[in-house]
């Protein structure tokens, strides 16, 4: 047993756990009701409707579609869906732990002197008033949990460079495996994230020692890297699976900017995507000018956490990810910029640096109303919100489903109808790709199935098979119906 | 209350005669001017009695001393032999007599010349003597009490001739008198085999009409102990990591503590054909930062050990040593061997070395202010424990790897979240009262420490621990290893048994917590072992042969279970044991912690199925693990 002071200590941690969770209660409720909104008015993140059909299939598929627990695609997001049994609830839960995580962070940081107070009022006004974070933590679940994670990092990073204590390594370490089993993309920092440790470092370090924090840092992303491409190896047949599949049910392959490992139209993405982005990261210049004004060499580490945001946006273009930057993404920008000041200890030489961040801030919410026009998803969002919305995958994907009669096998292949499955709610009525039979029954429909949806354009194993069938045509069934990409048959 | 049983008022007579001691050594030629004023030099320094400091400088030996401190109380010197001490003996004072309350008090009554008279022997003049001579006085009804003087040993040696048997069958089966639910003398209980034979049944029958799920079930329970203990260690170490930013007893603290603070100390060194490595410890507790007066060292051995025996005498260490001879008696372990030390222990503290342990030479005084800083119901510190040889070999460096992970980690997590520390084999630091009242070691535990850790939280006392270590000889041979694990799993196992006997009586006392902490600790680390290799087997056949064979068995669920903890659960034993490093800073150890499944599937598992098959067959037997055999002596020569 150990000696202990009692009495503050107990208190302290009592008085945060109860301000986490007072704010996770009152986040999950908000950001329950803007999910629910705007599915009832026809909007939901293409994400959480493909995340809820893989947890579907977990518990009602035939035979349970386990592999998807996470062993194929990164897990993590998963786990607050199969806990729900509900990506909407998942999303607002992960949204609202987060967001909770982000404020008891900053409470904690004014009270270390850290920040001023004002900043409590800026970052609970961000949370609530920008429709960038409002859609982050509503619907993107794994941009939100991304987002923690990182911010999480960061603090076990600035921890272990102040004191060296290898707790503070050993959770950085989880972290930045955590990071890939939510964003596979993630892992791509690793490089960048090794160079504190090269440049940190105690007088008269040994090689030895550099090494092993070094390998302390990022065994556990290789590990789980490594562990992700054998289990899809395993179970799929292609140690890329989980990074092709995500790209294919994205539909970003379709995407005008599509740049797969093509280095230089990465680049140019990159710098196109900054500069829409700018009226949204003007504070993390502003962290910038302060890392500098407190002078580079106090802190090697700012610098690298400062580029992360850019250097991912530059990854996820070079694999393809490119839709996804969209206004939402200046989140990450938005919170790498707080992270530099939640654990950095205040410069009270120059208040005006706190002053003009603020702004910065002000500014960047101020432009996250004034240019949501220009960003589909958020503007789609927010105009579920107080409308319905019509012609919109969801839309489409529910007019089917009403169409469909409650008896009788369905064909489809899910890569691209997920949201079929999803709110139909009974995968067993399917006939998936991942099932043996799929391919008996995509050469021989006539003998198994009663209705085949076909998706277009392209991708679709179906329309693969019988092209035929993107024209209103296919042998033995008659057409029904045509919402957006999705073609109805049913069995003559 | 007297020690026998009377009351009696306690008059405080402080002794003036002690200075004197000094002066009638002088005058026997024994010690010069200059060495008594170094010697009152020390003693003004660090406290204690002058003659013992003087034996202990090795200026004067036990019979010059005992001789001089019988003419500094006037008092006659007897030259004890075992044939003058049996002729002289009248047995029948001797009867009803508890030999614990002659020892205590240092006083045996021997015989009566006359009616009135009463002679005593005794090897502490001086102390007690009005409180037990008044005593004495009305028991035997007599007017007079004549002490005379023997040395220490001598009066040992009388003890043991009057009592060995009695000593040595409470050293055994003591605990077993007192309580005999807590003693490993019986392996199972009657309702441990029913329940055992009843599950047995029920499983067979299970098995036999419901193949499937009765494997299924039987698989799914192993993934759920392997699920909680690997969670649970990780909770432990991340606990126990939290204790890098802070140091429990620090250095400023031990140069702090004043000499004449510090009482007697018991080291109790059992040793069983240890001749090789005796000289060593002799040399390292000689260099103990603790006043040697002060230290009141027992050499335990056997009575057949005639080896140890010589290569101690030859090692001449200082007086302050005794050596003890335990009788012939079975079980010939340990623990039996440390009970019987506890009876002729002096000190308000005691510890425990093997014959091979070097500690760091602080040790004692940082249990000293430990204890100072725990409460009163703290009844044991324990120290870590590492190893000097660890890179001799691969062996010797994933024992250092567990080692490291386990004292500078798990312990630490258990004594932070106030969780029953099963103790470690060597350096474990009692409050001597309150592990007589304990009840000493269990004889037939073969891992004697683990079980004594547990039976402190058993009866509502606490285990800590204290940032000081004591370096061992890992073992270098494979065979040599497994012996001395495969006593320590099955160690583990009979506690595990033991101790859920009254599982509901466990909780009451224990709590919840701290009784689910033992069972994943204690119970749950042989079960994982036994386990390993079952699962290991069905995934190497499943991941070569692509069969369907085992698909009937393995519903999905519990495949991807599986599959979760062979992922997340080497991750883990992988990445804790890459953490062990940094502590002690054995970075060059660190791409060993790569092998740590190996070292479980090829060490742990064959070394718990060994101690599985003991268990049943030869529950008591004690491997005795072969040491002094590295090649590395000089590094602990270094240490």
């Amino acid at each position: 047993m150990e000696l202990q002071n009692t009495g503050k200590k107990l208190s302290k941690s009592r008085r945060t756990v109860i301000v986490f969770t007072l704010s996770l209660l009152v986040f999950s409720i908000f950001f329950l009701a803007l999910n629910l909104t705007a599915l009832k008015n026809n909007y939901a993140y293409k994400e959480l409707l493909m995340v809820g059909e893989k947890a579907l299939l977990v518990f009602k598929g035939e035979p349970p579609r386990l592999e998807n627990l996470g062993f194929v695609y990164p897990p993590l997001i998963y786990f607050f869906v199969l806990l729900f049994r509900n990506p909407f609830v998942a999303s607002a839960v992960t949204g609202a732990l987060c967001a909770s995580l982000l404020m008891t962070n900053v409470i904690h940081a004014y009270k270390e002197g850290n920040i001023p107070r004002s900043f409590i009022l800026i970052i609970l006004l961000y949370i609530v008033g920008s429709p960038a974070t409002l859609f982050l933590f509503a619907e993107q679940q794994s941009l939100c949990l991304f987002a923690a994670v990182f911010t999480q990092m960061i603090c076990y990073l600035y921890r272990y460079c102040r004191h060296h204590y290898t707790l503070d390594l050993f959770l950085f370490g989880m972290m930045t495996s955590f990071l890939f089993l939510i964003r596979f993309q993630a892992v791509l920092l690793i490089p960048l994230l090794t160079l504190p440790f090269i440049v940190l470092g105690k007088k008269n370090e040994l090689i030895q020692e550099k090494l092993s924090v070094l390998m302390i840092a990022f065994f556990p992303a290789i590990f789980f890297v490594a562990s992700w491409c054998y289990l899809n190896w395993v179970f799929m047949k292609d140690p890329f699976y989980f990074f092709k599949t995500w790209i294919s049910a994205m539909g970003l392959e379709n995407s005008p900017h599509f740049t797969l490992l093509d280095f230089k139209s990465s680049l140019i993405y990159t710098s196109q995507q900054l500069k829409n982005l700018l009226p949204f990261i003007l504070p993390i210049f502003v962290s910038m000018l302060r890392r500098i004004r407190l002078g580079l060499k106090k802190c090697k580490v700012s610098p690298v956490i400062l580029i992360s945001p850019f250097a991912l946006i530059f990854w996820d273009s070079f694999f393809g990810v490119t839709h996804e930057h969209s206004m939402v993404f200046s989140t990450i920008f938005i919170i790498t910029a707080f992270s530099c000041w939640l654990y950095v200890p205040a410069d009270r030489k120059t208040p005006w640096i706190d002053r003009l961040f603020i702004s910065s801030v002000l500014l960047s919410l101020l432009f996250t109303w004034t240019m949501l026009y220009k960003h589909h998803q958020e503007n789609q969002f927010f105009k579920a919100l107080v409308e319905p919305l019509k012609n919109t995958e969801m839309s489409n994907a529910k007019a089917i489903v009403k169409l469909l009669d409650k008896k009788g096998k369905i064909l489809l292949d899910d890569k691209k109808g997920f949201s079929i499955v999803f709110f139909n709610g009974h995968p067993r009525r399917f006939v998936l790709p991942y099932q043996y039979e799929y391919e008996t029954v995509l050469y021989a429909p006539k003998q198994f199935v009663r209705y085949i949806i076909v998706s277009s354009p392209t991708g679709d194993r179906i329309s693969g098979r019988w092209q035929e069938a993107l024209f209103g045509y296919l042998d033995g069934f008659k057409f029904i119906a045509r919402f957006g990409r999705f073609i109805l048959y049913e069995h003559l | 209350m007297d020690p026998f049983g009377y009351t009696i008022d306690i008059p405080r007579e402080p002794s003036k005669k002690e200075g004197l001691i000094g002066q009638i050594l002088i005058q026997q030629g024994l010690i010069t001017k200059e060495q008594l004023r170094e010697a009152l030099k020390i003693q003004k320094e660090r406290g204690g009695r002058l003659g013992w400091i003087v034996l202990t400088l090795g200026w004067v030996n036990r019979l010059e001393l005992f001789q001089a401190l019988a003419r500094q109380f006037h008092l006659p010197f007897w030259n004890f032999s075992i044939e003058a001490f049996e002729a002289k003996c009248q047995k029948e004072l001797l009867s009803n007599l508890d030999p614990s309350i002659v020892i205590r008090y240092h006083v045996l009554p021997f015989f009566k010349p006359t009616p009135d008279e009463l002679v005593v022997l005794t090897d502490y003049p001086g102390k007690n003597f009005s409180l037990v001579f008044n005593t004495l006085k009305k028991k035997y009804n007599v007017k007079k009490v004549l002490p005379w003087i023997v040395t220490d040993l001598d009066f040992a040696h009388a003890v043991q001739y009057i009592w060995n048997d009695k000593l040595a069958d409470e050293a055994i089966y003591g605990l077993f008198y007192r309580n005999p639910d807590q003693s490993a003398i019986r392996v199972f209980t009657k309702t441990q085999i029913f329940l055992l034979g009843c599950s047995a049944y029920f499983l067979l029958i299970w098995l036999y009409f419901y193949p499937l799920s009765c494997i299924s079930f039987c698989f799914g329970i192993i993934q759920a102990i392997f699920s909680m203990l690997v969670l649970f260690k990780t909770l432990l170490s991340f606990a126990g990591a939290r204790r890098e930013q802070y140091e429990p007893i620090s250095q400023e603290e031990v140069r702090q503590i004043s000499n004449s603070e510090l009482p007697t100390y018991t080291i109790l060194i059992p040793a069983y054909k240890e001749p090789n490595v005796i000289g060593k410890l002799v040399t390292a507790l000689k260099k103990l930062d603790y006043p040697q007066s002060k230290l009141d060292i027992i050499l335990l051995l056997e009575e057949d050990d005639k080896a140890t025996l010589e290569a101690a005498k030859k090692a001449k260490p200082p007086g302050n040593w005794r050596f003890i001879i335990i009788p012939h008696a079975i079980p010939k372990t340990k623990p039996k061997a440390c009970n019987y030390g506890l009876f002729f222990a002096r000190g308000e503290y005691l510890t425990i070395y093997d014959a091979e342990d070097i500690p760091e030479p602080d040790q004692l005084k940082k249990a000293v202010i430990g204890f100072k800083k725990h409460d009163s119901s703290c009844v044991c510190l324990q120290a870590a424990l590492n190893y000097f040889n660890a890179d001799e070999n691969f062996i010797t460096r994933m024992f250092t790897l567990e080692y490291s992970y386990w004292f500078d980690y798990l312990l630490p997590g258990l004594d932070r979240l106030n969780l029953p520390i099963p103790l470690g084999g060597t350096s474990n630091h009692f409050k001597t009262e309150f592990l007589k009242l304990l009840g000493g070691w269990d004889p037939f535990n073969v891992t004697e420490d683990a079980d004594l850790g547990v039976r402190a939280a058993a009866h509502g006392m606490t285990v800590g621990v204290i940032n000081s270590t004591t370096y061992e000889e890992a073992n270098s041979k494979y065979w040599n290893w497994i012996r001395q694990r495969s006593r320590w799993i099955k160690g583990y196992m009979q506690t595990a048994l033991v101790y859920n006997r009254n599982p509901l009586q466990m909780i009451r006392i224990l709590g919840f917590k701290r009784w689910l902490s033992f069972q994943l600790f204690v119970g749950g680390t042989p079960l994982l072992f036994l386990a390993v290799p079952i699962v290991w087997s069905v995934f190497i056949y499943w991941i070569f042969t692509e069969s369907k064979l085992l698909d009937p068995f393995f519903p999905p669920l519990l495949v991807y279970w599986g599959l979760f903890n062979l992922i997340w659960g080497n991750f883990l034993g992988i990445y804790l044991n890459m953490i062990a490093v940094f502590r002690r800073k054995l970075f060059y150890l660190m791409p060993y912690s790569f092998f740590n499944p190996i070292y479980w599937l090829c060490f742990h598992s064959i070394a718990a199925y060994k101690a599985l098959w003991q268990l049943f067959f030869n529950p008591f037997y004690w491997e005795k693990t072969e040491h002094g055999i590295t090649k590395h002596g000089e590094k602990a020569e270094q240490k």
